[in-house]
């Protein structure tokens, strides 16, 4: 009896949770958009807070290297100097640094990224139809994916020289695999509702392809193709510090070899703008093409 | 062909959409569904499971047939085999005088689960079918609307199905449905995810929209009360392996009130009737299942 009158209260929230659920679930979709707006008017006001936060950690982590170096706490001639490195940035930006090397890089990250997606999202759907030639590559795949690419950037120079192709090929041997199984992961995650409903409905197996597989692959894709390209840069950087004429890779060797640490940073700086600015652009389109899907923002 | 969307236009104000299309009378216009003989089974790792014994039911056209039954009793394996979705290992099924196909244009399917595509607008998910049938545009367009409107989703035709609730998303599945104008509708479980009220309100929909319509249904259910709310027929089927055990007439007139039938002494009667065959084969299912636990 005693035990019963102390298990009822804790019944009651759960039922008027129950309640409130259903009420939300059959209330129109309009009723929903106060609750929404006014998470949008809390988001905007963290902003500002959030961007406080980010002047607040660049200037304490960039004062401190500047003050530590300054009073010898550290060697300038190995960390540099934050004041310096943002003269050498200027520079950077205004001189052949941008202009060649890290032209040479993106043109070079992006021919042998962009071409490898084409090739990786290509061979996955190609593969997809078929589970006897899919079993027949994995097995390869699965070894060369393994494989530390890096291993073929000597390989690579000695087949392709020290120019452009070298580098496409490295950031592509990486790039590839990226995508395609990015791509394998959003073919196989295909809904079996919907195949089903695709039966029902009669459609052709070109059009189970086209309305069913393929956009329900798109984010997956899309994670591959944003992943894809930043360890396209890395194969590019890669292939250019071991041997090339221009990219800020080759730029990267010499200038360490030369102890010109502030240039180095600057380099790194330019390096590291060229891949968030693609990256950025990978990241607006898909937004655009998954506005459906407002939970799904995975950051690379 | 005729098909919902004609009759529904009507109630949708839009007059002309499918000027072709001959108003509907009221009549039977599905075709009758004979299954003869009947039998599934399946290889699994357990080796043969007979999931339907030798059945034959014949539903005339128009009729609309509900089947109760223990889960797992074969009720949606018969339903696949009137669909199409799997081929019988022995006897015949027809439609009409042909055997059922797949994606037949006169087919529609209901599932428990909606299956909408997320990154499709309502009105994306109520066009696909006729896109797949490659219905030009402008018709497509058209026919979406009027369909939208019968189910009475007109104003979110554009919303995605993140943004609608349960009960929402299964009637833009019914207007999936309907879009096409199947004279046969097979349904699974179709309202069973849904919470009571939006049950109700879904079999008040329904029954309004069939009964102008009266293409030949097949539904699957497990409530007993849902299938003589809408059925001209309920038909008992027995725990696996599934057989037919009895059919029993719903003789409540139409159009029936839904909101009515509670207080409609026939329809207990017929409840209690059916329950107490159904209620065995609940109970026997459910002993068994007790002692293979605890065996």
């Amino acid at each position: 009896m005693m035990l019963t009158q102390k298990e009822a209260p804790p019944a009651r929230p759960a039922a008027i949770a129950n309640d409130a659920r259903r009420a939300s679930n059959l209330a129109p979709a309009g009723r929903r958009a106060p609750v929404r707006s006014a998470a949008k008017h809390a988001s905007s006001r963290n902003l500002l807070l959030v961007m406080i936060g980010w002047v607040a950690v660049f200037v304490g982590i960039a004062g401190a290297w500047q003050l530590a170096a300054m009073h010898g706490v550290i060697n300038p001639v190995f960390t540099g100097m934050p004041t310096r490195i943002g003269t050498k940035f200027i520079e950077a930006i205004t001189g052949p640094a941008l202009s060649v090397d890290a032209r040479a890089t993106v043109i070079a990250a992006l021919i042998g990224a962009g071409a490898a997606s084409v090739l990786g999202i290509g061979s996955a759907f190609v593969l997809a139809q078929s589970d006897v030639w899919r079993r027949i590559f994995d097995p390869y795949f699965t070894v060369l994916n393994g494989l530390p690419r890096v291993a073929l950037a000597p390989l690579f120079l000695l087949w392709f020289g020290i120019g452009l192709m070298s580098k496409i090929m490295l950031a592509a041997s990486i790039t590839f695999f990226v995508t395609f199984y990015n791509t394998m992961v959003g073919v196989d995650s295909v809904d079996r509702d919907h195949l089903l409903l695709a039966r029902a409905m009669g459609a052709s197996r070109l059009q189970v392809f086209l309305k069913f597989v393929v956009p329900s692959a798109v984010p997956s894709i899309f994670n591959g193709l944003q992943l894809g390209f930043v360890y396209g840069m890395l194969g590019t950087v890669a292939s250019e510090m071991l041997a090339g004429e221009h990219g800020l890779g080759v730029l990267l060797t010499r200038q360490a070899a030369l102890f010109q640490m502030d240039e180095y940073f600057a380099t790194l700086m330019l390096l590291a703008l060229a891949t968030t600015a693609i990256s950025g652009t990978l990241e607006f389109i898909r937004r655009r093409l998954l506005r459906w899907q407002r939970a799904h923002v995975v950051k690379v | 062909m005729t098909g919902a969307v004609a009759i529904l236009q009507e109630s949708a104000g839009r007059p002309g959409v499918l000027a072709a299309t001959p108003k509907s009378t009221g009549e039977a216009e599905g075709a009758g569904i004979r299954v003869q003989n009947v039998e599934h089974a399946y290889e699994s790792e357990q080796g043969i499971v007979q999931a339907l014994l030798p059945t034959s039911l014949v539903i005339e056209p128009g009729e609309f047939v509900a089947i109760v039954g223990p889960s797992g009793c074969g009720k949606t394996t018969l339903l696949s085999l009137v669909g199409g979705l799997v081929q019988p290992t022995r006897g015949e099924v027809l439609i009409g005088s042909r055997v059922p196909q797949v994606g037949a244009p006169d087919l529609g399917y209901l599932f428990a689960r909606d299956g909408l595509l997320p990154w499709r607008t309502a009105a994306g998910n109520v066009a696909l079918p006729l896109e797949i049938r490659s219905v030009a545009r402008s018709e497509r367009e058209a026919r979406v609307a009027a369909t939208l409107a019968v189910v009475g989703l007109s104003d979110f035709a554009d919303s995605h199905p993140s943004q609608l609730s349960q009960g929402m998303r299964q009637r833009v599945a019914l207007a999936r449905m309907l879009v096409t104008e199947p004279t046969t509708l097979l349904m699974d479980e179709p309202f069973s995810a849904l919470d009571a009220q939006t049950r109700l309100l879904m079999h008040l929909h329904f029954l309004k929209i069939w009964e102008q319509h009266k293409s030949t249904v097949l539904l699957i259910t497990h409530d007993l009360g849902e299938a003589i709310t809408l059925a001209d027929r309920v038909v008992v089927f027995s725990r696996r392996p599934g057989r037919i055990k009895g059919s029993y007439k719903v003789d409540i007139p139409r159009p029936r009130r839904v909101a009515d039938l509670q207080a409609n002494a026939h329809f207990h009667d017929l409840f209690r009737e059916i329950w107490t065959i159904l209620e065995d084969e609940l109970v026997q299912g459910h002993d068994s299942w007790e002692s293979k636990a605890s065996k």
